[in-house]
This record gives structure tokens, sequence and C-alpha cells, in this order.
């Protein structure tokens, strides 16, 4: 199953950084390809990402449900295509790390049914560098905020 | 048209302007035949719509039936593809192409390593005088992209047409019907192997051919306009990292800049009957076209397109372009037609996609108005069950872009088709179905047909009954695999003068000249074989030219 684990430093304390993560309203729009979400209640979502896979690109909707959030400590989700046979599963730990603060993202997406090896092959190369580029925006913005 | 500069940034005997089949096989001809060959490609990447193809090239004739203990010969083969370009092409060219098609893939088997093999599939009019059952469409093998090296990520990649495996092995499996019959865990790992398929192989074998040969490659250089001196085409100007480029070309210039289909203003200009959806990568834009027309090139074929009944689904892009889709069994197989807003079937929808996409430009005089247009393939559960629907493989969950109905009625209300007029059709063609005889369009009748059909489905491997709730329909419109009109050429692939006369120094093969199948698209492959072939005898006369 195609997963990717990528940690970042951020020049900010644990209280800041998790203030941040704790709400999905604050980055679900730095994932790649975002388009909207709509906030169903405190635990389900729907997200809309036009997913570029390099071979073609493709706008999937995921039922998002928030398995566990443990103050201070991190945020658990789970995502299943609306339509699409994809499931997949991610989390944001945060962690003190002196004055400033590592920051885990965790993300892993699966495609079922007959042709699913397939399109997991074509979604393996893509997870880093979407974990990559997501947790440099959420690293730069909880700074930003940081530093104003 | 550009002026002669004072300086040439680039000198060289043939330029080729395009990196799919056509570009590609006239660069190693050229090469082959002791020219210095440069070819310039405006994407970032090589292939072109070829690299998004089947891979098929169409040759009658060719060595490999023979081998295979196939009959054909080159006067069936002339008979046949006369037939095909009805009276629009001039004779001396269909000969030039029945006699060197066979020629040129020996010569690409022998010297470019890219062996093909006979693929079962029949002739698009099979019952025709000429017309074969099997033998002439050449499916491409399997290909290892590491062989490219560096120029592997400068493979096009294919969006849909992605098996990592020969056609031969695709063929045997009988996954067209049954994709159930595929390994996707084998061929996950071929993919992530670098293993290739179809249209990607055979670009690949050929940029491997191009590469091992030293060819000078420049890719997101796009050709801009011609330069002549004398009445002759001497260069062009081109453009690379956003300045102009100047490319001299002393024995001639190949355009294999492949259709104008993604040109909404040639679109209009010249291709009648409703809007079609480019099937091709966005960079098919008409360039070779228009550079030829500023030099007072004579154009032909204009208003013809390889035609192909379409889907578009939303959210699916490619290269930032919404990503249409052929259909093929979607209309072929048991348990579907294709209706109109009457809900009438109006063609033998299992028939050859060419001549099936032409029934959308039928106008009602009197209504002035296209009768099939829109239209919607309706099928039903049995389907869903058995077979696969564009993306949606047996057995797998509708896809909102289906329209669902519990009945027939329901089905026609939700997608505005003629509600008596769908349940009569339905009814009928259930008849039709029960009894294996299609009397009103002949579906099932040749041998083309049957092929896209279901081997296992009898008495009509195309005909099932629409019975089992619920009810399917997905719109489907006019697309184009590439348009195939452009500048005329002569037998040696020189372009004419509108005016009479001939262009020295110019050249075109493949999609971006006036087709020499005329309206017609005589087997699998038929596009693919004529820009090689044209590609192949353009180089060889260029290459015969003294130097300028
Ligand atoms: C899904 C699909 C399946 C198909 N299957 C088959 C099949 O099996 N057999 C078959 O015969 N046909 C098939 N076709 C059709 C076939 O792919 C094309 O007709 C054929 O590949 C055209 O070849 P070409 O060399 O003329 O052009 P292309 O392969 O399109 O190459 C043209 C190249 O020129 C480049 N170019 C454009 N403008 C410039 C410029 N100004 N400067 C430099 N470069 C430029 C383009 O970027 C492109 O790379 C299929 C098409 C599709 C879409």
């Amino acid at each position: 199953m195609p997963d990717i684990t990528h940690t970042e430093t951020v020049k900010a304390p644990l209280e800041a950084t998790w203030d941040f993560c704790k709400n999905m309203n604050n980055w679900v729009q730095y994932l790649k390809g975002y388009e909207k979400h709509e906030e169903h209640n405190e635990t389900e979502s729907t997200w809309w990402i036009k997913g570029d896979v390099g071979i073609m690109a493709k706008t999937v909707s995921f039922k998002v449900h928030i398995d566990e959030w443990i103050d201070g400590d991190k945020i658990t989700f789970s995502l299943k295509g609306v339509s699409e046979n994809m499931s997949g599963k991610g989390s944001l730990k945060v962690e003190a790390d002196g004055d400033n603060t590592k920051l885990t993202f965790y993300l892993e997406i699966k495609a079922g049914g007959l042709i699913g090896p397939m399109v997991n092959a074509v979604l393996g190369p893509v997870l880093k560098p979407i974990a990559t580029d997501f947790a440099g925006k959420l690293v730069a913005r909880i700074e930003e905020i940081q530093a104003s | 048209m550009a002026t002669k500069p004072e300086k040439w940034d680039l000198e060289t005997d043939v330029l080729v302007m395009g990196s799919g089949c056509s570009g590609l096989v006239a660069a190693i001809i050229a090469h082959d035949e002791g020219s210095k060959v440069t070819l310039i490609e405006k994407a970032s990447t090589i292939g072109g719509a070829t690299a998004v193809s089947g891979g098929f090239p169409w040759i009658p004739n060719n060595h490999l039936e023979k081998e295979a203990g196939i009959s054909d010969s080159r006067e069936e083969a002339l008979t046949y593809m006369k037939f095909i370009a009805d009276g629009q092409v001039d004779d001396e060219l269909v000969e030039a192409f029945i006699d060197t098609a066979p020629v040129m893939i020996k010569y690409i088997e022998d010297k470019a390593g890219l062996k093909f093999t006979v693929s079962e599939m029949p002739d698009y009019h099979d019952t025709k005088p000429g017309g074969k059952s099997k033998g002439r469409s050449l499916g491409p093998p399997a290909f290892d992209s590491n062989l490219l090296g560096e120029w592997k990520g400068r493979l096009r990649q294919a969006p849909v047409v992605i098996f990592p495996m020969s056609w031969e092995d695709f063929e045997k499996s009988n996954a067209k019907a049954d994709p159930r019959n595929l390994d996707y865990g084998m061929l996950a790992k071929n993919m992530m192997a670098g293993i290739v398929g179809m249209g990607m192989s055979t670009i690949g074998c050929l940029l491997k051919a191009c590469l091992d040969r030293g060819i000078e490659i420049l890719v997101e250089t796009p050709g801009r306009e011609l330069i002549s001196e004398n009445g002759a085409v001497i260069g062009m100007k081109a453009q690379k990292d956003g300045n102009d480029f100047y490319i001299k070309a002393s024995q001639g210039i190949i355009l294999a800049s492949g259709g104008f289909e993604w040109s909404n203003d040639l679109k209009k200009q010249f291709v009648p009957g409703p809007d079609f959806l480019p099937l091709s990568p966005p960079s098919n834009e008409g360039d070779g076209l228009k550079m030829s027309m500023a030099i007072g090139a004579e154009l032909g074929n204009m208003h013809q397109i390889w035609g192909v009944p379409s889907c578009q689904l939303q959210g699916e892009e490619y290269e930032g372009k919404p990503l249409s889709r052929m259909t093929m069994g979607e209309r072929a197989l048991p348990h579907s037609i294709m209706v109109n807003r009457c809900g009438e079937r109006f063609v033998d929808e299992a028939f050859n996609y060419s001549d099936v996409a032409k029934t959308f430009c039928h106008v009602d005089p009197l209504a002035y108005d296209l009768v099939n247009v829109p239209a919607w393939v309706v099928f039903d559960q049995q389907f869903m069950d058995g077979y696969m629907f564009l993306t949606v493989p047996p057995g797998e969950v509708a896809q909102p872009w289906m329209i669902q109905g519990d009945t027939i009625e329901e089905l026609a209300n939700e997608a505005g088709i003629d509600t008596e007029g769908l349940k009569e059709t339905v009814t009928r063609f259930n008849g039709f179905a029960n009894k294996g005889e299609d009397l009103d369009f002949g579906r099932g009748s040749t041998a083309y047909d049957r092929y896209q059909g279901d081997p296992n489905h009898k008495p009509n491997e195309t005909l099932g009954t629409i019975e089992k709730a619920p009810f399917y329909a997905v719109s489907v419109v006019r697309g184009a695999l590439g348009t195939k009109g452009g500048p005329t050429t002569d037998v040696n692939g020189q372009v004419k003068h509108v005016m009479g006369g001939l262009i020295e120094g110019l050249y075109a093969a493949g999609n971006v000249m006036a087709g020499t199948s005329g309206p017609g698209y005589g087997g699998a492959g038929n596009t693919i074989a004529a820009g090689m072939t044209w590609g192949y005898i353009a180089a060889k006369h260029a290459t015969r030219q003294p130097k300028r």
C-alpha cells in the first residue's frame, strides 16, 4: 500500500504548532490539488482533491473522518473515496523539540478493485512530493503566524 | 514567412518537425541515408499522439502476415485502399503508400529493432473487396523504457492506453472483453520496472533507434515559420528557451507535427459537423499546417478527421486540458446500444469507430438540426456485471457520470431521451438479441464487429438484451484521434504549391498532410502506418537532394 511519513521541524513552540494543527480547517487547503472541502460536523467532512499522478489529473472526493484527536499530540483521520474505490489514512503528530516542534505527517492511500494494483503503482511515486509540499507549506504558515 | 537571418543558430541537412511516429521514422531514414538530421519537438516529451495511442501500424501485404501464412497481395491491398479512399485521393498516392508501407515496416524491424506481431484484428471493412479478416494490423511489443537512459523521462506518458505488455499477450488474454483475465499485480510490477506497451512502446523503440544513431533531438523547441529563398524552403525560425532560433536545413524540412485538432479556429474553418473532442495531446495545434499555408501550400482533405465516438468524464485532465476517452467495447459488447434523443438507434454500434462517428454529422434538413447529437450509450446491469465501461471494471459500483434509472422510462426521463422511443427501441433490440440477428443495422454481421464483441457470448458476440435494472446512460459525442487534412503532397511526400508545382525543400508526413486514405480508415493502424510510410518516403527523397 503506498504510504509516506514526512517529518519537519517547525520554528515555533509545541503549543502554537498544535493550536494550528488541531483544526483541520486550518490546513486542509495546503494539500496539493485541494479544490474545496465541506465540514459536516466535528468529525466528518468531504474533501475534493485534484490528484495529479503524472499521466493524468483527476478530481476525487473523499469522505474524511477524524478517528482520533489527542490534545497536544496528534490528529488521525481516515479517507474513503465517495465514488472512487480508494481509501486511506493520515495523521499529523506534534512533539516538542527544544523551543521548536517536530511535525510528522503520515499519509497512506490505497486503490482497491480489479485495477487497484495499477492505480497504486502510479500513486506510489506521487505521495512523497505531496507530503513534502504539504508539510513545507504547513511549516511556513505556522512560522508566519508565530512571527506576526 | 520569416526572413533569412544573418546567422543561423544551427545548420543541418534534414530538419524534422515533430516527434510522433512520422517524425521519428523520417529522422531514422534520413540519418541512415547519410544526412545530418535534427528533430525538433514543441512539447517537453517525445511521442505526440502516437505515444498515447495503441501504437499499431496497419500494413497491407506485410512480411509478417506472409510468415504467418495469411494470404494478401498488392492487388487486394490496392483494391481495398482505393475503395477506402473513395475517389478522393490520387491513385498514385494510394499506390505509393501500398508499395512502400511493407518495405518501410521491414526496414524498421531490421534496422530500428521495432518488431511488431500480426494481430487478429480484422480490417475496418473486412467484407469489402480486398478486405481481410486479419493480418494487416500489427501489434507493438513491450518495451523496456530504461533502455532510453536519461531520455526515459522524456517519453510521453499515455493517460488511457497504458497496458505495460505486448499487444500479442493482451490479445491472447481476451482482456478486451473481460478485463478480469489480466494479472494487474504483474502489470503494476511491469509498470514500476519501466516496461511500457502500446503507443509508448512504438515510440520508445523508435526513440531508442534515434538515440543510438546520435540524432540530434531538441525538445521544447516549437517550429514557428518557414524561411525560403528563390522559391525553395531553406530553413525555419523556431523558438528555444524563449528566443528565436534559426535552423538551416540544406536538403529539406519534413513537417511531422500532427493534426490541428486542438485549434478551435482551424476546426471551425475547415471541419463541418458538430464540434469534436480531441483525443491527442494538446500540442497538436496545426502549427505545420499554418506554416505551410503561409508559403502557399495547396491544401487537401481538410474536412476529414479520424473520428471516434468519445466521452469526457468530469474532473479528468491531461496536461491541463479535459481528457477525452474513446469508446470501443462500451458500444460493441452485449447489453448496450447507442441512441439519439428520440431514443432511436442510428447505426451498427459495434462497427469501426471512424465510420460510426460520421453518423453524428447526420442532419435533418427540415429541422436544420443534427439528429444524432446528443447521443447516449444505454446499457444495463448485465453489462456492468460482465464488462468494463470506460474506467469502471466489471462488478464495480456505478459512477456519478452514469445516468441511472430503475426502469427504462426513468432512465429516459433522467437523460432527456424520448421515453416512448427508447422503450420501443429497447424492446425491438431485445428481440434481435434473443435471435442473435440485428435486422436494423446488421450488428455482429462482420468479422470486425465480432472481434469487438465477447467471444463467449452466443449466438451473436455483440448482441445482448437490455433488461436487468438498473439501467444506465452515458453521453457520447464526436471525438477525433486527430485531423487528417493539410498540405497536399506528391508521391515523394513533397508539398505542392497552390498555384501549381512543388515547394522545393518542403515535405509533410502523418496527420499534418492531406491524408492519403481520404475519408476512410482501412484498419487499426492506418493512421500510424501512413505517418511512418510518408515519413520514410519523404526522408528518402529529401536526402537525395543536393545541399543548398
Ligand atoms: C487513444 C488513441 C489511440 C490511437 N490508436 C491508434 C492506433 O493504434 N493506430 C493508429 O494508426 N492510430 C491510432 N491513433 C491515432 C494516432 O495516434 C495518430 O493519428 C498518429 O499517431 C499521428 O502521428 P503523427 O506523427 O502524424 O503525429 P503525432 O504523433 O501527434 O506527433 C506530432 C508531434 O508534433 C509535435 N508538434 C506540434 N507542433 C509542433 C511544432 N510547431 N514544432 C515542433 N513540434 C511540434 C507535437 O507536439 C507532437 O509531438 C490513436 C489515437 C489516440 C488518441
